[in-house]
This record gives C-alpha cells, structure tokens and sequence, in this order.
C-alpha cells in the first residue's frame, strides 16, 4: 500500500512523456463551448465524439472542450447530452477551430437518435462510483409538503442511505453526514439543512447541475472521506428574462434570471421562504407571549463575459433558520432566540490560456454559524445569555485544464482555505453586576491540496483516471502532509459493456461533533488536533455497467470496500450539551469528550437507470454492512452504528403522461436502524471508597452489545401528480402530491414509557400520509 | 372563511403528525449479575443480583439471588461461600481474605439461570511515594466559598500494564470535610510506561462559614486495579454520572463474566495523608 502514491505519481508522469512526444504528431485542435439555446446556459458533461476515431470527450463544468486530432479531411462531431436534441458538425480539418455549439432542450426528453453516431455513455467512463443527479428529477419527484428537495433525491441512489424520518442527512457508503463534502460553487456548505434536517438548503429552481461521487475520487477533489456532492448554480438567462414563482403549504419561492447585457452578461436571484410563523400568528394574538419559526434562502449570481478568453462570476448564498419566543407580563419579559445559517460567496475568473488550456481561479468565502440567545427582565434587573459556534472560511482555489491530445485530458491545481473555527463563545450578563462572563474558543488552521490528474485513453477500450493529491494540514504549529493516491480505470468489452475499478486514499482535517448524526444546528465543526487525528480512508471498489439499446438503459453493479482510520464519535456517557463536567465544575473540552476508532464498509449497489423516453426513473439495491471498532466504545468490540442498513431499495419513475400531464412516485425501503436497547435492569456495585462511603450501588440498564435492537424496518411510497398548461404569458403547473401514500407508521425514534404495571417500547411516527398541493409558473 | 378553514386546516394537520404505536419486545433469557472485588488484606465478598427485563409483562424491582453455589478457586484451594444470613445475594466466608498477586477463578451455579465463570487477580502495590501540587483560586463567581485545586502525582511501575483508580479528601476545620472531584478517577499507564502518573487538577470547594477554613488536611486514596477492575470502573463512572440525562450516549457497561453481566475483578488500595496547612 505505501508504495500505491509513488506508483501512481510515475503513471502520471509516464503518460506526460507519452503525450509529450504524441504533441510531436501534425494536429489541430477543436475547441469552444457548449450552451443551452435561448439561455446561453453552459451545460457540462455533453459528450462530444469524433466519428471517425471512436472517441471523443466531455464539456468541463464550464460547457468548454477541446480535441486536439491528428490529420485527417473532415471530422464529424457529435454534441449529445441527455435532454437536449443532438446536434452534429462537420469540420474541415486544415486549421484549428472554434465552435461555440448551442443545443435545444428537447421538449419531450424524447429518444435522441443520431443514426451511426454514438456518445459516450457511463458505461465508457473510466470513472466509477459517480452519478450525475439529474435535476428535472429534483423538481418532478413529490416532497415532503411538497418541498423539492435535491439532498432527498440523492438519497435515492444506491450507496446513500437517509438517516431517520423525513432527514436529508446523507450517509454514504458507510460515513457519517461529516464525511460529505457539499460543494456550491466551489464553496462548501458547512451545515446544508434546515428545520433540524427535514429540508435541505438547495431548491431546484437555481441548480443547473449535481454530481455524486462516492468512490474513486478524482484527485481534484479531497477534504472528506466518503463523498463529494458537487453543485453547480445556473448562470442566468443571457438572452431573455424568465422566471419561476410557486406556492406551497409550508413555503414560497421566486427565481427570477435575464440578462444584464444582452449575450455577455447576466444575473439570476432565487428566494425562498416559509410562512408557518405568519399562518400561526392570528392564533396567538391574545396569547401572552410570541412564538415562531421560519427559514429562508436566497441565491443570488452574475456573470460577465470579459472577452472570448475571460469571463468571471460572482455567486452568492445565504439562509438562515430561525425560531423566536416572546413573552411580555406584566413586570417581567423574556426573549429567546436560536438562528442558524449559511453565507457563501465565490469570485471565479475563467480564463483561456490557448485552444487547449483552461484555468478557473475562484476566491472562496464560506461561514456556518449558530446564535442563541436569551433574555429576560425583571422590573430594572436584566440577565442576558448569548452563545455562539460556527465555522468561516477563506479559501483560493486555482484549476487547470489542459487538453493536449484526445487521449489526455490532465487536470491540476491546488486550494488552500483558511479556516477559522469557534466550537463555543459565551457571554453571561447581569445588570447588577454580580455576573460579567465571557468565553471563546478559536482555532485557526489552514488547509491546503495541490493535485494533477489525468484521464488517459491508454486504448480504444482502456481507460485509466490517475492522479494524486498532496494535502496539508497546519494547525497549532504542526504541519501535516499526506499524499492520496487515486486510480480509476475502465475496460470495454464489446460495445456496450464494461468493467471498472478504482482505489482512492482520502483525509479529512475537520471532524463534526454530532450526538445525533441528523445535522442538527448544534452539530460543531473542530480541526484535526495534536489529540484528535485527522481521519483518513482507503476504498477499494470493482463495477460492471452495461448499456442495453432496446430499451435504452444502463445497468451499473459496484462492489465496494472501505476502511476509514481514526474516525471520531462520542465517548459513551458523553452528552453534547456538557460544556463543564457536572461535578468538579471544571471546563471539559470537545476534545475530552470524544475518542477515535476505525470504521469498516463494504457491500454492493446495483443501479438500473433510464434516461430518456416519456418513462424514465431507475431501481437502485444496495446491500451494505458498517462495522466500528473503538477502545473506548462497546468495550473495545466491533459493533454496527446506527446507519447501518443492510439492505436499501429505492425505485423512483418519472412518467410523461401528455404533455400536460406528468407522473412519478418513489417507493423506498431499508433495514431498521440499530440502537441500542435497554433489555434489562439490575442493581450494580461499584468499589467502595471513601468518597462514597461504602456504598456504590446504584440501579441501572443492561444494553447488552452496542446497536443490538433493529428498529422497524423503514419503507414508503410517494406519488405525485403535476398539471402543466401553457397560458398565454407563462406556464402554470399544478401538483398534488402524497407523502407515504399508503400511510406507514415508519419509526422517529423509540422511547420507553413507564407504567405502574409494566415498561412499554413506544414508537414515535412522524409523518402519516401528508397529501399536499403546490401551485408554480414560469414565465 | 375558506382562508380561516385553510389555516385551520393546516394548524391540526402539523399537530397530528406525530403518532406513537407499541413495540413488541422479543423476552431476554434469565441472567444474573455478580459483583466481587478481591482486596488484598480483606475479605472475599460476592453479589449476585437478577437482571430484571425492562420488557416483561409485569414490571419488577431487581432483586438479589439467593440459593447459589458460589465458588472461589485460587492455585489448589477451593472456597464455597456461603450466603451470609440476613443478607440475601451476598456470599461470604469468614476468614477467606484476598492476597496480592494471586489469581482467583469464580463459578456461579443456580437453578433457572446460566453458570456464571470468571478470573481476576490482585495487583501489587507499587508506588511509594505520592506528590502533590495544590493551589488555592480565586473565583469571583463563588460569593463565599472558596475553591482550592489540588492534583496528585506518583511513578508508574516499568515494564507491566497498571491500572489505577483514586479518591480524594479534604478535611478542614478539624471535622468538615470535601470531595475532591476530578474529571477521571481511572487512569492508565497506557503510553506512560514506567513514567509519572498525574491525576490533573481536582477540585473541591470549602465553606468559609465567616472565616476563612483552618487546619486543612488532604486525604488521597490510591487504587491499583487489574484490568478487568478498571474497565467496569471507567463504564461504571460514565453511567453513574449520565443514566439521567437523556441527551447522553448510552453506556454499556464492561464485565468479565461468562454467562452473565458484572465484574470480578482485582484490587489492591492505599491511603497517603498530607498536611497543606
């Protein structure tokens, strides 16, 4: 295994000195972009193949490509993207090109047929264990209250489990919610849900595009060991201004985009918010007190096309979730307040080098904070509390692009982000004087990668994605570097099928201090310390896909193994709210109160996909085990945690009824969480010492092994139903929706109640069947 | 009205969302606890309790167990102990006292449950001498009370996995008397082989009672524990602390015991008594 970076590192640089004396052939280059028509929208991932030589590329998130081919008279190229009618060009090959491409949104996600040609399909790509989350899926599928919801839609893809009932908190391939890196434009997004995790922060109106990638990490990416979800804002329409507005139960949103300048320059801004505090205000009018919650979002970008070799962005997010409590008597008044929230903002510049070079620099800036406070009054006295935690970040991220043949396409460059992070601030206030109390607790690290990477056809039928990362890690003095390798390769077999395989080392120098594992906002983002490890992971994974014509499908099967290092969770008898051992009243650091251990994963996922057609959706199987072993834990033995889910079965389709009509449904299922239990109580004895003075006895609960007890078994079936009608100035669309059609009772959590005659395991639903009815237009 | 029975609609409709249902509870086999700590220089004493199930189908109290055969093997001598009269589920044999450095196998036997089986031996004592640094800290949070720290250091012995747990008093005014609390009273010398052994600072609070308190004195009671003694303790510790507080991770209690739950384990303790002022 130690030899796995240095082994890579030389197959990168062996393929330089390949393509180095490749360069030396006569060839010319084809180069531009890809866009949407009418909007000018970039669209990333549309395959462009070159007839002649069977092989071609994709557009990088920024809709630009370039094939640089030998000699020959004419090519034909090929522009297919799944959605989008295809589009093909004939060029002369006597000089180097540039062609900008525009394609048209097919209207009916009809079958794209090109006769002769073919694209690039999964199948081909030398990547694994990635899935591009498509986003008409997000805005289609029913919600819970009918809120689309992208980290709910990625749950139901194989090797991506939910937490408990209604959460978006992901788990994947056997991580925690911690080990996710969610990226939106190139920020990361440190606490991605709102309302303790029923909903995520990302509405579909705004994303233009999602990418899941759970196991052969391409080396441009690091910072997390299980995945990364990569989000990319829309741009804004270039050419017209358009809009979305709709109205549901609980919220109401508005996306409104057009250009600035006409073709170089545009904006899009997208609001949400909820309106539960304004419905439940008339109820308390004569109430003594105030009480409320709502969350918000707002999105906002603009882009300037600079010239035709420079272009830059400004993006923007922020929302926060807040609840209130007033209470005004007589004499005395109270007020408590806990808001939490998101701020994002990224400066990218695009710029073109030459033909076959693209670099992208982004000046990142990404905070995450909790606010609670409280107050209250009393005649002239005044006590107030404030507590805070949170994470902030300033980050330079530089990427490369350089395409120098069709068989090489390298990517490099580095990030480095400053982190600063405030696990708690405290302030205690009390008019008299008797109390004047302040505490913060800060650290500041930074965090850095520098990576190159190279997608190598080796062959006609082999492809190999090799690349390394070095990250590093400063904090408290002390500077951490470690090398990741990564390796993912493909093979053809025949046309149409494949195999793959991938090995990928990850760290990750922050750790989430979670009780729950649900993203509560009370979840605190720490560094990687001289006690606390940073974690680090191996994967291993082998797949089989296979692109079946008639009709159109993918089947894709993964086998994955996954050993994660120094992975940190709770001591037991610790509790997230101890901020001061009870007893000495001494201050108790995060740091005492976790411990670290290993963690193993390993299992299979199955994914059998349709994309086009009026009937599209996949079935996706995944049979997993997580086992953990700690010290300190479960003394000493290995044991499941709570997301361990033996087997997970999501089945989701999307139906074309007409063209105003639109069906879909999902039907989820997975293994009971693991919990542990008490099964039995007993007096137990302690030594006796002077403190206690003999007597340490106490009355307790036998658990047995840790997570033991299965919770029930979890499934539900939603379905939904939208109207769509062009009216003369916009599109309105109706959806009715039913959230766990056949109305399951699938387990919250489970509490034991306590009766004169007996104990009773209680199981506590959340959410019954829950029709709901949204109303939405585009203009 | 259609807009008030709409808001209407929606205030019940999130009020019924939670619903809660009755689980089924597979019965736990019969188990039995036991507790026993060898001492060096004391007499051998063991506890045999039921473990209850949290979910049958009438709710009872654990109860000790009476009637078993209760025997303690150390080298070629076998003990029986009997239950001690009046004392149901303690077992006792007058003049069976423990010894340090010797191994002590145990076996439970008793109708309607499994036969319990375990091992333990009584540590050495090893450190000599104890240190201490104390400190005196003004708090202005306290009002009256004054806060002292104190923290305890001794020598590991090289060369063998030790285990200790420890205590501390304060005793002033001649008569009133404190807890020292630490945040861990198990150490190990895991990583500080044959190096010393710090307790950290431990704190207790003394009552000035319109004086300042004299004559203090600090009693700190070391324990060398086998490593069976010393997990159950850390576990038993962490549940003491939180069985209440529901926001706390569950602790699973350490035991040794084959066929049951509890502990029997090794100890071996001394006292050392300092004057600070």
């Amino acid at each position: 295994m130690k030899r796995t970076p240095g082994i890579i590192l030389l197959l990168v640089l062996l393929s330089m000195i390949s393509l180095n004396a490749r360069a030396q052939e006569k060839s010319y280059t084809i180069s531009g972009f890809v866009r949407e028509t009418g909007s000018l929208e970039p669209l990333l991932g549309v395959n462009i193949y070159v007839s002649e030589l069977k092989s071609g590329t994709v557009t990088n998130i920024y809709g630009f490509y370039s094939l640089t081919i030998p000699v020959m008279d004419t090519v034909t190229l090929v522009y297919s993207y799944v959605g989008y009618e295809a589009k093909e060009a004939k060029v002369p090959l006597n000089k180097d090109h540039e062609l900008m491409i525009e394609l048209n949104p097919d209207s009916e996600l009809g079958e794209v047929v090109v006769s002769g040609k073919k694209e690039v399909t999964v199948t081909e790509q030398a990547q694994m264990s990635r899935i591009d989350i498509p986003v008409y899926a997000i805005k289609t599928l029913p919600a819970l209250f009918g809120e689309k919801d992208a980290l709910k839609t990625i749950q139901l893809m194989p090797g991506v489990q939910s937490g408990s009932e209604g959460q978006s908190g992901l788990y994947v391939r056997g991580g925690g919610p911690d080990q996710n890196l969610i990226i939106l434009d190139d920020a990361t997004v440190y606490n991605a849900y709102h309302l303790f995790g029923f909903f995520s922060l990302f509405n579909g109106d705004a994303i233009r595009s999602i990418e899941l990638t759970k196991g052969g990490f391409p080396a441009r990416y690091g910072g997390r060991l299980s995945s990364v979800i990569d989000i990319n804002m829309k741009e804004g329409n270039k050419e017209k201004f358009k809009g979305e507005a709709g109205v549901g139960i609980i919220s109401s949103r508005l996306t409104l985009e057009g250009p600035i300048m006409k073709g170089k320059s545009s904006f899009l801004v997208s609001a949400r918010r909820t309106y539960v505090d304004v419905l439940m205000r008339p109820f308390m009018i004569n109430a003594d007190y105030k009480a409320g919650y709502f969350f918000y979002d707002f999105t906002g970008k603009v882009n300037y096309d600079i010239n035709k070799n420079n272009r830059i962005f400004l993006s923007a997010y922020t929302g926060r979730d807040k609840f209130y409590f007033r209470q005004d008597l007589m004499d005395f008044e109270s007020r408590a307040t806990m808001n939490w929230g998101n701020f994002t903002s990224t400066l990218r510049w695009n710029h073109l080098f030459n033909k076959k070079t693209f670099s992208n620099t982004s000046f990142i800036y990404s905070q995450y904070a909790l606010n609670m406070g409280f107050e209250e009054e009393f005649v002239d006295e005044n006590f107030t509390m404030n507590f805070s935690s949170g994470i902030r970040d300033y980050g330079l991220k530089f990427d490369v692009d350089y395409m120098p043949s069709i068989r090489h396409t390298i990517k490099t460059g580095f990030i480095s982000t400053f982190h600063t992070f405030t696990p708690n601030a405290v302030v205690l206030k009390e008019s008299s004087g008797n109390l004047d109390y302040s505490k913060k607790e800060q650290y500041q690290t930074l965090e850095s990668g520098l990576y190159v990477q190279d997608d190598i056809r080796i062959s006609s039928a082999w492809r190999a994605l090799a690349g390394i990362r070095f990250s590093h890690f400063l904090a408290e003095g002390k500077h951490i570097l470690r090398p990741e390798p990564r390796l993912s390769t493909s093979y053809m077999i025949g046309k149409r099928s494949s195999v793959k395989a991938s090995y990928a080392e990850m760290n990750q120098y922050i750790h989430l201090l979670s009780s729950t594992g649900i993203g509560l906002p009370t979840d605190l983002w720490v560094p990687a310390t001289s006690r606390i490890k940073p974690q680090r992971s191996r994967q291993v994974a082998a797949g089989f896909s296979h692109d079946i014509k008639k009709p159109e499908l993918t089947v894709s099967m993964e086998a994955y193994y996954k050993r994660s290092y120094d992975v940190i969770a709770y001591k037991e008898g610790a509790s997230f709210l101890a901020a001061a051992d009870p007893f000495s009243g001494q201050e108790v650091s995060w740091e005492d109160n976790v411990t670290t251990g290993n963690a193993e994963s390993y299992g299979f996922e199955f994914l059998l996909e349709k994309k086009k057609g009026k009937f599209t959706g996949w079935i996706g199987y995944t049979l997993a085990w997580v086992w953990m072993e700690f010290d300190d834990l479960n003394n000493g033995k290995r044991f499941n945690p709570r997301y361990d889910r033996r087997h997970d079965i999501s089945v989701v389709g999307i139906y074309e009824l007409s063209e105003n009509i639109t069906l879909s449904g999902t039907w989820v299922y997975g293994t009971g969480n693991a919990i542990s239990l008490p099964m039995g109580t007993y007096r137990k004895y302690g030594i006796h010492d002077q403190s206690n003075s003999g007597s340490a006895v106490s009355n307790g609960n036998y658990y047995g092994d840790k997570n033991t007890f299965r919770m029930a078994d979890y499934h539900r079936m939603d379905l939904s139903v939208q109207f769509h009608k062009q009216l003369k100035r916009y599109e309105r669309t109706w959806e009715v929706s039913v959230y766990n059609a056949y109305n399951r009772k699938n387990p919250f959590f489970y509490y034991v109640r306590e009766t004169a005659q007996r104990n009773i395991l209680k199981q506590v639903t959340l959410f019954p069947i829950i029709p709901s009815i949204s109303y939405s237009i585009k203009f | 009205m259609k807009k008030t029975l709409f808001l209407l609609f929606l205030v019940f409709f999130f009020a019924a969302c939670e619903k809660t249902s009755d689980i089924d509870v597979p019965p736990n086999p019969p188990m039995m606890a036991v507790f026993g700590f060898i001492e060096e220089g004391i007499s051998v004493v063991i506890r045999l309790e039921e473990v209850v199930p949290v979910f049958g189908k009438t709710k009872k109290d654990p109860v000790p167990v009476s009637g078993a055969l209760v025997i303690v093997k150390e080298g070629t001598n076998t003990y029986v102990l009997p239950e001690w009269p009046g004392l149901d589920g303690t077992y006792l044999l007058q003049g069976f006292i423990g010894e340090a450095g010797k191994t002590y196998h145990l076996e439970v036997k008793r109708d309607g449950f499994p036969d319990l089986k375990a091992n333990c031996r009584v540590p050495d004592f090893v450190p000599l001498s104890v240190s201490h640094n104390y400190a005196a800290v003004p708090d202005p949070q306290e009002f009256s009370d004054s806060i002292r720290r104190i923290g305890f250091t001794w020598a590991d012995r090289p060369g063998s996995r030790d285990f200790y747990r420890f205590t501390s008093q304060a005793i002033y005014n001649g008569f009133s008397q404190a807890n020292v609390e630490f945040v861990d009273q198990n150490l190990s010398d895991e990583s500080k082989d044959g190096k010393d052994i710090y307790t950290g600072l431990g704190t207790f609070w003394m009552e000035n009672m319109g004086n300042p308190p004299t004559d203090l004195k600090i009693l700190f009671e070391l324990m060398v524990l086998d490593e069976h003694a010393y997990k159950y303790m850390r576990t038993f510790d962490a549940a003491y602390y939180t069985d209440d507080n529901p926001f706390a991770e569950p602790v699973i209690m350490y035991t040794n015991v084959q066929g049951g739950i509890g502990i029997f384990g090794g100890v071996n303790r001394k006292f050392f008594n300092t004057k600070i002022y």
